[in-house]
């Protein structure tokens, strides 16, 4: 039995039909992009997500980007964003010409460190982007509280975590606006790119919406009040993330279910291997991401048994390319770069049967034997 | 609506058998974006138009925004654009980082005036961005000259340019890149948006290609090389333009069909309705292809009103030149800067045209606007 990272097969597997449905019916109505499926998805993002509105967008990264513009930040500012994370969060930044002060995180979580952004905000800092990664969740509480005491504002990428809930509240609500992915392989992932941005704020939900759309206000074509983009969500997408959605609770279980049984079965393993926190019910388990020195030899036994994983991430953003600039070393980021050099996934979604997880457990039972 | 200004049903369905195969193999893979379906797309672009590298993206307006990027214009270059065409001309520059320049069009072809351009040349100009708009092909020939001239990049603004050439060269071919969008409505078109860009330069072509996955490269250890936007073609598009693409000179052919027909019944309505015309120099050596059939009318306005009373949809391209936009306002311009621009902003207004359409059709859509005039049917 091979069992990959991840199946994008077996997630849509009895979708079949349903999508080729979809994609004749949106064709016949010609009603393509932005029109009935899409605002019938906001409506139900913005009622899961217990904000006031929702603003679908092409993807996760163009949410963000529309969000950091909406909230004004452009050349010369600055915004503090983890070191450890998929780099859509610092590109972001960096595509609105302003500069990402990267932050190290938390060695349990993988998050952003409150600390080490409270010593790095400066007379630029603008705003704050923590990062719920994996399965993990940014301290919203703390970091909302250093942002407000020091004028900043809050861009949560939830991107990862729609189902989550935080102290009471959904993830993506908990800043002044935040953003989920529809990206296939999210958990509440589609049949194509697809991002929301969702915010209570007014004006900030008005700007997000006509910069999607090239600065038009959806009522006069052709008209642009905003240097605007083409940030849009097709129908189609839409479409089948509504039907998704009828059965993302189950999913969500399951993911739930598949994460204790991780966890229960390396429970005694922690001297090899620091594993995920398991956060209880709020908690959306979107990657079983565990800690190991033996990093490479595992994946690499795990891999001759025919079991998939992944590495989020191989290298701390400062130490990219793209980031090279500002002339970080690894050990600017010392929890970032333990993350970097010790974190694997698990292979972990819901249609993975009970049989796959228990050769999962094996292998890596067997690994530390 | 009786007539929309655009609609798809019949094609949607006879299309279906075609395009059903190639979602049915996304089905299997399970390859949603930037897939396997894509990079066919992209190779049977390069065969379609002659280009060496195609990359497809998420929409035509990103495809902009990356070749600009990839071409290295970035603050402090100007890049001289037409103020008359679709706004993505302008604010792709404007998110590069540079500043559009103005200039006005040829009153006749709607495309960039090329003697003015020289005027707007500066040390800072970097680049020209044509527009090849509605049916034809800008001069390019003129505007090649003007670039050796003075040392500077073409960057086509081909969005609606798909089967267009000039002396055998594809539209997105004459400049160092161009770009393709799918947007529904376009000759080329999907179920979406969907874009690509277009070059013979491998160097734009590598650094469009990570522009638009997070700046990272192809089968690379994920590295963020550039700093990156993430807008990637869905599979789902791609199969649908792979569809479209079989059949796409055929369809070109039912335009050029429909094109004629209001040719011959508008011309009888002149002057108060001007019908599109070709540049002057049209010869054997350029190809056309008639994506929208706009023409000019007294009383614009009051005549797209009568339209869509007798349910016939119109669209207004444009109401506004992009020079008079208000988010370009710091840029400085005023009415009157840019006349031809500002008077076919008074003027023009674009039929229904699109593969379902029908001669019967054109013939009311005709008879409605010859009622208008007192014409008669």
């Amino acid at each position: 039995m091979e069992i990959k990272y991840f199946d994008y097969n077996a997630r849509i597997s009895n979708d079949h039909d349903l999508i080729k449905t979809i994609i004749q019916e949106v064709a016949i109505s010609g009603d393509f992009i932005l029109k009935k499926h899409v605002e019938a998805f906001e409506k139900t993002i913005a009622e899961k997500a217990e904000t006031k509105y929702a603003i679908a967008t092409s993807n996760g990264s163009t949410a963000l980007l529309l969000s950091l513009k909406a909230l004004g930040v452009g050349r010369n500012d600055e915004v503090l964003t983890p070191a450890h994370s998929f780099a859509a969060s610092a590109n972001a930044i960096a595509a609105c010409g302003a500069t990402p002060v990267f932050v190290d995180v938390d060695i349990s979580s993988g998050t952003m460190d409150v600390e080490d952004a409270r010593k790095k905000i400066t007379p630029h800092t603008r705003a704050v982007l923590p990062v719920h990664l994996h399965s993990d969740q940014a301290d919203m509480k703390n970091i909302c509280r250093l942002a407000h005491d020091n004028g900043l504002q809050v861009l949560e990428d939830s991107a990862v975590c729609f189902g989550a809930r935080q102290e009471g509240k959904t993830c993506g609500s908990l800043g002044d606006i935040g953003v989920f992915s529809f990206f296939p392989i999210k958990p509440a992932g589609g049949i194509g790119e697809a991002g929301v941005i969702v915010t209570d704020n007014d004006e900030l939900a008005r700007t997000c919406r006509w910069l999607r759309n090239h600065g038009q206000d959806g009522k006069t074509r052709f008209l642009h009040h905003l240097i605007g983009f083409n940030a849009r969500m097709d129908d189609i997408v839409a479409s089948y993330l509504l039907h998704r959605f009828e059965r993302l609770d189950g999913e969500f279980k399951r993911r739930r279910e598949i994460a204790q049984k991780y966890l229960s079965a390396f429970s005694h393993l922690s001297q090899q291997i620091d594993l995920p926190q398991d956060l209880g019910a709020d908690q959306l388990w979107y990657t079983f991401v565990l800690r190991s020195d033996a990093r490479e030899e595992l994946a690499q036994h795990l891999k001759e048994r025919g079991i998939g994983t992944h590495i989020h991430y191989p290298n701390p953003l400062p130490m990219h390319s793209a980031y090279s600039g500002a002339g970080h070393v690894e050990s600017d980021f010392p929890n970032s770069d333990n993350w970097s050099r010790r974190s694997l996934a698990l292979p972990l979604q819901p249609e993975l049967a009970d049989s796959a997880i228990d050769m999962v457990i094996n292998g890596v039972l067997a690994f530390y034997k | 609506m009786s007539i929309p200004f655009f609609s798809c049903p019949q094609f949607a369905n006879n299309q279906w058998p075609r395009i059903e195969p190639r979602i049915d193999s996304i089905l299997q893979s399970g390859m949603f974006t930037n897939g396997p379906l894509t990079r066919e797309l992209e190779g049977a672009l390069c065969e379609y138009t002659g280009a060496q590298h195609v990359v497809c993206v998420g929409n035509g307006t990103n495809a902009l925004i990356f070749m600009l990027l990839a071409a290295g214009i970035g603050p402090g270059d100007e890049v001289i654009v037409p103020c008359f065409t679709f706004f993505a001309s302008a604010s792709s520059i404007a998110h590069a980082g540079a500043k559009p320049v103005f200039v006005d069009i040829d009153p006749v072809t709607y495309n960039i005036d090329v003697d003015q351009v020289r005027q707007l040349i500066t040390p800072h100009t970097k680049a020209i961005m044509p527009v090849h708009l509605f049916r034809q092909m800008a001069d390019m020939r003129a505007l090649r000259a003007i670039s050796e001239e003075f040392g500077m990049m073409i960057l086509e603004d081909s969005a609606e340019g798909i089967g267009m050439s000039l002396d055998g060269v594809h539209a997105g071919r004459w400049g160092r890149a161009g770009v393709l969008s799918f947007f529904p409505t376009k000759t080329l078109g999907g179920f979406g948006d969907g874009g690509a860009l277009l070059t013979d330069d491998s160097e734009i072509a590598q650094n469009v290609r990570m522009l638009c996955d997070n700046g990272r490269l192809p089968g690379g250890s994920g590295e963020t090389i550039l700093v990156g936007y993430n807008d990637k073609m869905d599979d789902i598009q791609a199969a649908v333009l792979l569809s479209r693409l079989e059949i796409l000179d055929q369809a070109i052919k039912n335009r050029a069909a429909l094109t004629a027909a209001y040719d011959a019944f508008l011309e009888k309505l002149s002057p108060w309705i001007s019908t599109p015309k070709l540049s002057f120099d049209a010869n054997a050596a350029m190809v056309n292809v008639d994506y929208v059939y706009v023409i000019e009318a007294e009383n614009r306005g009051a005549l797209a009103k009568h339209l869509a009373d007798h349910e016939i949809g119109v669209e207004v391209y444009y109401p506004m030149p992009l020079h008079l936009q208000p988010c370009f306002n710091h840029l400085g311009y005023k009415t009157g800067d840019f006349p031809n621009a500002e008077n076919a902003c008074q003027r023009t207004v674009a039929l229904p045209l699109y593969p379902d359409l029908t001669l019967d059709q054109v013939e009311t859509v005709c008879s409605t606007i010859s009622d208008f005039y007192g014409m008669g049917g």
